[in-house]
This record gives structure tokens, C-alpha cells and sequence, in this order.
């Protein structure tokens, strides 16, 4: 299948419709910046997927390439816009047209797909990825090229080959192998789960069979029981009344535990009552003495106490001083006014003093009884203090034992029962309470055996679950490791079969190289793919080195052109025969343009159609003259640009001719002559 | 003609492409196609290409103008191989490269270290058709599969292959153990 033609109207920078009719060998079109070439090819991607890829998710202010595929020019463009693309097979046509609102009419796309790929292993979005490698857009030389990551350059070469068919397969088998892997878990799963039961089930009937006890021993409980408890009731009945002895008898042994806890303590308040009489007794002696120390001294009136005494004897020191600082005044005496002489003034003051002197003196000593006095009352207070305090001790003493001698006789014990005692008669009642729980455990036994009858049928059903489990176990290890095999030789299938159509792909990949020559020393490409999960795909001239940092940029675009046009030729799912180049020769040199042009004339030569659009006429007539032409209007040169109405336009096109033929061969000699 | 010549014609009549030896004005190989013309020259070493190259190209084009009027438009594809038996030091290599990108009158390609078919046909490239074009089948996975699975149930793979459900596979896996 080749393109037929191009028809747009309204379209990018055509405003008004124009048709290109190409040459199903070649056309080549020539245009300055701006006259509408690569709108041509852009036309054939949107035909095809309602996009225009090239500008890839580029979106500037809210706008992307979706608000520019339709004219927008100064003037109004014809009323409807649309862009119609025609395709040819050996006289079979097809035609399909998008129009402004993306609505599709003509050939079906599904249809038109069929046409152009073999459905059986086209990739997923097959027309979208036949524009990526039948168009080569300039701006995309090298960044699909030698740009790409190695990886993504492995997966396109990949892509190319319809190599996505075999992920499809893998993917199942992926898909069984993790159901398988998922069984297997749950299988093992399972078999743990049933000897996890096995094992509960075969301790429990391990204890039970080791609880159960012999019927002599049980006859023997039964006895003692009825002893201990008094009674004569059978042995299931039994269980309960000797639990209610249990717990009477733990109540007794607290007791007596307590018992014994007091018992010191009260043996010590027998010993210091003794103590506490004597105390007693001796403190009453030392009260009395000292009441009889105070009936002893004599009583000391108000009118002899210290105070008053000394009281008098200041006083009169004081009017013996008064009256020897006014002195005797005028024969009396100042203080009685009485008619003396100064001698007798005199020694009434020395006998005033000396009684003065007197009175101090039985002050002091007055003094001294009421101290001696004040001593044996304090020490008669001290005594009593003291003989109260030993009484109430005495008092409480007696209340304990009292109160632990009642307990004692209420407990059936003698009121001075020794410590001995208590401790014989506490451990006689845990002895008793140690037999009880004994043969009560023993009793308990009896319910075992309907438990054991009960966990025998258990193990058994364990036993057949484990048996179960691990036969699927046995068979979920068998199917995993097919599925996981499954899984593995699909993808060795996936793998092997990519690498031996990669293998066929590449030396073409060199080839191209070689003929284009992008390099004048390097002038072979090596290739090397690697990496066992993420495959790389490696591209090195000389001795390992990289082209993408070593050419120029000329020299980069032919290394790109070299990888593109082996990818478009091997494309094994694609039936479409045409290779657009879109200003192919942008930075690359004259010489290597020739190049260029030698290989398209063998792609031509070999049934592709190859469309390409040039800025420079010299070049286009240089790629006119090297292509070869029929004389069936197979090929054609195309000038586009400006009308005189300022539309884009074709403004020249004609259908190019056969070279002729055998024009050296059969005049060499003619000519040498 | 010379072991190389003889080389030279062989591989362009694979490529379809008419030839005829000729001893003037210089011993060469004339060959032509639809689209193509042009002359191989051959010499003994990288030297005598680089001294003589020109003059030689100036006495062809001399010797056959007549011809080459004749073929009007062809005679701007007309192609020139000179090629050397003896190897090129870099000095000469880079002298080759000045030789192939002088685009002036005709194309011309200069390769030393021609001396054997391979060689010959590597100098000729530009002429032959793409050599290592490929021509790739879709692959039968189902086959592929098939291959690489003879040890596992037969009965099993066959469903994977019909695009059975995982679970289908599966119990086919299990019932043939």
C-alpha cells in the first residue's frame, strides 16, 4: 500500500484546498520555510490518529498543537476544512477523511489498518506507530534515534519488529505461573494447618491418657473422701462435698496461720505485764516520798513570801536614798518632818537602812523554801504521769491477751495453748486439705475417658486431612513447576525469536551506515545488545565510542537516518510501502546528501515510494536526476508556495521522466574513436 | 583486465548493472544502469591513486565526452571508483576523504585496501542494492512454544496455546501427573 494522494483544505497554513497527486516511485517537493511541507505529512498522521504527534504533550498558556491543526490565518479559510489522504495497492484505492470535528468518513479506520498492517502482529496503536516510523520528521532525526536511551532504543527496534504479539503470550503464562505459585502457598499452607491439628490432637490425647488413674486408686480416694467428709455419697457426688471441705478447711488454716502470726506478740504482752506492775509500783513510791518531802518543809504565808520582802526592803533602801539626797533641812528631817538634830537624822537613816538590809536578807531565804517547794510539786506531777502511763499499758497488755485467749478457746484450744500446738493442728488440716485435693484431682479423671473416646475421633479426621493436604500439595509442586517451565520457555520463545529477527535487522542498520557515511574515519557502525532483564541496545564506532557525543550534528542526523530507515524497512507487520522524509538534509552536508540520495534510489528501486520534501531546489533536482523514473508518471517534482492570493499552493508539478539508456556502454567506441 | 576489475564486474552484473572493460585512454571497468554511469580505475598502491586520480579522471571524462553528452541528465550521476590494492596510511586516508567530497563534475569514490571480493564489493556499496535488507515473517509462537515444551503435558500446553483460562490450564497440568 502506497499514498496516493494528500487533499487539505483549511488545514495548519492551507487555507484553501489543494491536492498533491504523488509519483508511486517518488515525488519530491521543494518549498521555502513556511510553504506548507512538512503540513503535508503532518496531514497524513492526522488522517490517521486525529493527532499530530511531533509536538508531542507541548502545551504553551492553555494551548496545544489541538488549538493549531486547523487554519488560522489573517483571512477566512474555505468554509469547510478538512484533510483527505488516498492510498493505492495494485489498482485497489482507499481514501480516508477527518474533518474539523475529527469525524471520520470514508474508509473505515479499522478497515484502513487491515490495509496497511498485518493485524496478526501489529503492535497496539499500529497507526499511530506506522507515522512515528514512515514519517522522518527533521526535528526527530536524532531524538528517535541516537538520542533515545539505549533501552528505549532496544524497545523501538522491538516495537518495529511486532515483537508485542509475544509480550501477549508471556503475560499468560505469567499469569498461570502466579495462579500456580498462588496454589502451591495455599497447598503448603494447608498441609501446615492439618499438622498443626495433628499435633494439638495427638499431645491432647498424650495428657489425657497420661491423666487417667487406675480403679484401685480411685476406691482408695473414694474412701478417704467419705472419711475426711463424713459422709457415705457415691463417688460423682462426692467431688462436690469435697470441695465445700476445701474451702472450710482453708478457712480453718488461715486461721490457725493467724494464730500463730499473734501468737508472739502476745507472748510478749505476757512478759511486760510483769515488767509493767513493777514499773507501776515503783513509780507510786517515788509520788509518795515526794509528797512526803513537801509535807516536811514549812509553809511560807503571803506576808513572808520573797516577793513581798523584797518588795519592803526596796522600798525602804529607796526613802533612805531620798532622804540622804535632800538631806537634813533646817532641824527636821525632810522625810517625817520631825525636829531633830542632824546626828539624830543620821542614825535614823543607818536604822532605816540597816532594816532595809534585814528584810532583803529573809527574802532570800523565803525564796529558797518556795524553790524547794515548787521542785517536790513538779516531781509528785512526774510520778503521777508516770504511774498513769504504766497503768494504761498494764491495761492494754491485759486486753490482748484476754481477747487472743478468747479466740484460743473459741478455736477449741486450752486459753494457754503453746505455739506447738497451733502449728500441729495447722498442719494436720493442710495435710487433710492436700489429701482432699488429691483424690478430688483423682475423681476428676472419671470424666476423661468419654474426652478421650472424643480426641481419638479427632486425630483420626486430622490425620486424613494431613494425608490430604499433602497430596495436594505433592500435585500443586508438580503443576508450579510446569507453569513456571511454561512460563519460561515463553518467554525463551519470546526472547530467542526477538533476537534472531534483531540479528537480521541490525547488519541493515550498518549497512545504512556504511552507505551514508556520516563519519570519514568511522565508517562502520557497531551494535550490541545487553542486559538480561532490561535490554539495551548499544550503538559504537571505533573503539567504544559513542556517536551521540562524538559525531557533529550533521553527523548525528545521517547516524539517525541510518537507525530510522532500518526501522521503517523492518518493519514486519507494516504493508505500507512509503518512506516520508521530511527536510531530511537539515545541517548535513552536500556531500553526504549524496549518500542520502544513493541509498532512497535503491529503496525506489526496490518498491518503496519515498516522498520527500526539500527547502533547497538544486537539491531536489539532485535527487530528481539520481532517483529512477519510468515513463509511466511513477515519479514527480512538486514546487509549493504562495499564490498570487497568498494561499499556499502548488506552483509547479510534473511528472518526471526515464533517464536514457546505454548511453556509455554502446558508444565506447564511438567515442574512443 | 586486472583480478580486480574482473571482481568489479562480477558483483555490479549481480547488481544488474551492464559493464564492459576497456584499455582506453587508461585500463578501466565502464559500467551503466538506469540511473547510473560511471568508470573504475584501478592502481597498484594508495600513492599512485593520490598522484594520478585526477589526471585520469580528466582523460576519461576527455576520452568519452562525446558519450556523455549523449546521456544529458545521466552524465550528473556519472560515478568514479578509484581503488588501491595497498593500504592508506592516515595521511592518505584523509586524502581519499578529500577525493570523495570534491562533488565538482562527477561523483567520485576513492578506497585503498581493495583486494579481495568482499573488498570490492564494500567499495562498490553505493551501486548495489541494499545487501542485508531483511525479510521478516511474523513468528508462530504457538510453534515456538510448542518447541520449547516437549517435556510438559502435552494436553496442557495445548490449552495455553488455544488461549484456555489460566484455571483450565491448570487442572490440565494436575490431572496428567
Amino acid at each position: 500500500m502506497k499514498l496516493e494522494f494528500v487533499e487539505v483544505c483549511g488545514f495548519r497554513g492551507y487555507a484553501a484546498p489543494v491536492r498533491f497527486q504523488f509519483g508511486s516511485a517518488y515525488t519530491v517537493l521543494d518549498g521555502r520555510n513556511g510553504a506548507g511541507k512538512s503540513s503535508l505529512f503532518d496531514a497524513v498522521e492526522f488522517a490517521l490518529t486525529g493527532t499530530i504527534s511531533k509536538y508531542e504533550n507541548a502545551s504553551a498558556s492553555g494551548q496545544t498543537v489541538d488549538d493549531y491543526i486547523w487554519w488560522r490565518g489573517p483571512f477566512p479559510a474555505t468554509k469547510e476544512k478538512y484533510v483527505e489522504v488516498g492510498f493505492s495497492d495494485s489498482g485497489k484505492r482507499v481514501s480516508i477523511r477527518r474533518n474539523q470535528a475529527s469525524l471520520v468518513s470514508g474508509t473505515k479506520l479499522d478497515d484502513l489498518q487491515a490495509l496497511l498492517c498485518d493485524s496478526a502482529i501489529a503492535p497496539g496503536g499500529a497507526l499511530a506507530q506506522l507515522c512515528t516510523h514512515a514519517i522522518v520528521r527533521d526535528e526527530q532525526i536524532t531524538r528517535l534515534s541516537l538520542d533515545l536511551k539505549e533501552t528505549d532504543r532496544y524497545a523501538l527496534l522491538r516495537a518495529s519488529l511486532g515483537a508485542t504479539d509475544a509480550e501477549e503470550w508471556i503475560s499468560r503464562a505469567h499469569l498461570i505461573a502466579g495462579l500456580a505459585k498462588e496454589r502451591l502457598e495455599a497447598a503448603k499452607r494447608d498441609v501446615e494447618n492439618a499438622n498443626s491439628a495433628l499435633a494439638v490432637s495427638t499431645r491432647a490425647l498424650d495428657q489425657i491418657r497420661v491423666s487417667i488413674i487406675g480403679e484401685v486408686q480411685i476406691n482408695s480416694a473414694v474412701q478417704r473422701l467419705q472419711r475426711l467428709t463424713e459422709s457415705n455419697l457415691p463417688a460423682d457426688q462426692l467431688i462436690s462435698r469435697a470441695r465445700g471441705f476445701l474451702v472450710s478447711h482453708s478457712a480453718v488454716a488461715e486461721k490457725l496461720r493467724g494464730f500463730l502470726g499473734a501468737w508472739a506478740s502476745t507472748d510478749s504482752c505476757r512478759k511486760q505485764v510483769a515488767v509493767l506492775q513493777r514499773q507501776l509500783v515503783e513509780a507510786q513510791a517515788l509520788r509518795d516520798q515526794a509528797i512526803t518531802r513537801i509535807g516536811a518543809l514549812p509553809s511560807v504565808s503571803a506576808q513572808e513570801s520573797s516577793s513581798n520582802l523584797s518588795r519592803k526592803a526596796r522600798a525602804i533602801a529607796n526613802l533612805v536614798q531620798l532622804g540622804k539626797d535632800v538631806g537634813y533641812t533646817d532641824g527636821h528631817c525632810p522625810l517625817c518632818s520631825k525636829n531633830q538634830s542632824e546626828a539624830e537624822f543620821a542614825l535614823g537613816l543607818d536604822l532605816a537602812m540597816e532594816l532595809a538590809r534585814s528584810l532583803d536578807k529573809s527574802a532570800v531565804a523565803s525564796a529558797d523554801l518556795e524553790r524547794r517547794l515548787d521542785d517536790a510539786r513538779r516531781e509528785v506531777a512526774q510520778c503521777e504521769a508516770t504511774v498513769r502511763e504504766h497503768e494504761k499499758g498494764l491495761n492494754d497488755a491485759k486486753s490482748a491477751i484476754a481477747k487472743y485467749e478468747a479466740d484460743l478457746i473459741e478455736a477449741g484450744f486450752e486459753r494457754d495453748a503453746s505455739e506447738s500446738a497451733i502449728r500441729d493442728r495447722l498442719v494436720s488440716v493442710e495435710a487433710e486439705a492436700l489429701v482432699v485435693q488429691q483424690d478430688v484431682r483423682v475423681l476428676d479423671t472419671l470424666s476423661l475417658n468419654r474426652d478421650l473416646e472424643r480426641i481419638a475421633k479427632e486425630l483420626e479426621s486430622a490425620k486424613q486431612r494431613s494425608t490430604q493436604a499433602q497430596a495436594r500439595l505433592s500435585a500443586a509442586v508438580t503443576t508450579e513447576a510446569s507453569a513456571k517451565a511454561l512460563h519460561d520457555a515463553t518467554r525463551r520463545a519470546a526472547s530467542e525469536t526477538l533476537e534472531v529477527r534483531l540479528e537480521r535487522v541490525l547488519p541493515l542498520m550498518a549497512e545504512l551506515y556504511r552507505r551514508l557515511r556520516p563519519h570519514p574515519v568511522w565508517s562502520s557502525l557497531e551494535y550490541a545488545i545487553r542486559g538480561d532483564v532490561r535490554r539495551f541496545l548499544k550503538l559504537q564506532v571505533g573503539n567504544g565510542l559513542n556517536p551521540q557525543f562524538m559525531f557533529s550534528s550533521g553527523q548525528r542526523r545521517a547516524t539517525g537516518l541510518a537507525f530510522l530507515l532500518s526501522v521503517n524497512l523492518s518493519l514486519a507487520w507494516s504493508k505500507f510501502k512509503t518512506i516520508m522524509l521530511d527536510d531530511p538534509v537539515q545541517h548535513i552536508d552536500d556531500f553526504r546528501a549524496v549518500h542520502l540520495a544513493e541509498v532512497c534510489a535503491h529503496l525506489i528501486a526496490q518498491g518503496r515510494q519515498v516522498i520527500c520534501a526539500v527547502e533547497d531546489e538544486a537539491l531536489a533536482d539532485l535527487f530528481c536526476r539520481r532517483w529512477p523514473a519510468s515513463n509511466t508518471d511513477d515519479a514527480k517534482r512538486i514546487s509549493i508556495g504562495a499564490d498570487k492570493d497568498a494561499n499556499i499552493a502548488i506552483l509547479s508539478e510534473r511528472w518526471l521522466t526515464a533517464l536514457p539508456r546505454d548511453t556509455l556502454l554502446a558508444m565506447p567506441k564511438l567515442a574512443a574513436g | 583486465m586486472t583480478r580486480i576489475l574482473e571482481f568489479c564486474e562480477q558483483i555490479l552484473k549481480e547488481g544488474s548493472i551492464s559493464t564492459e572493460g576497456s584499455s582506453s585512454p587508461i585500463p578501466l571497468l565502464i559500467f551503466e544502469d538506469a540511473t547510473v554511469l560511471g568508470f573504475i580505475i584501478e592502481y597498484d598502491s594508495s600513492a599512485a591513486l593520490l598522484d594520478n586520480w585526477s589526471h585520469h579522471a580528466d582523460r576519461v571524462v576527455a576520452h568519452y565526452q562525446m558519450a556523455l553528452r549523449r546521456s544529458a541528465l545521466k552524465a550528473w550521476n556519472c560515478n568514479f571508483f578509484f581503488l588501491a590494492a595497498g593500504s592508506a596510511d592516515a595521511r592518505e586516508q584523509a586524502g581519499f576523504t578529500a577525493i570523495e567530497e570534491d562533488l565538482v563534475g562527477t561523483r567520485k569514490i576513492a578506497r585503498a585496501g581493495v583486494n579481495n571480493l568482499h573488498d570490492v564489493r564494500e567499495a562498490l556499496l553505493s551501486l548495489l542494492p541494499i545487501q542485508n535488507a531483511p525479510s521478516i515473517e511474523a513468528v508462530d509462537m504457538s510453534a515456538e512454544v510448542r518447541l520449547r515444551t516437549s517435556e510438559l503435558p502435552s494436553m496442557a500446553i495445548e490449552a495455553f496455546i488455544q488461549r484456555a483460562d489460566a484455571t483450565t490450564v491448570l487442572q490440565l497440568m494436575g490431572s496428567s501427573e
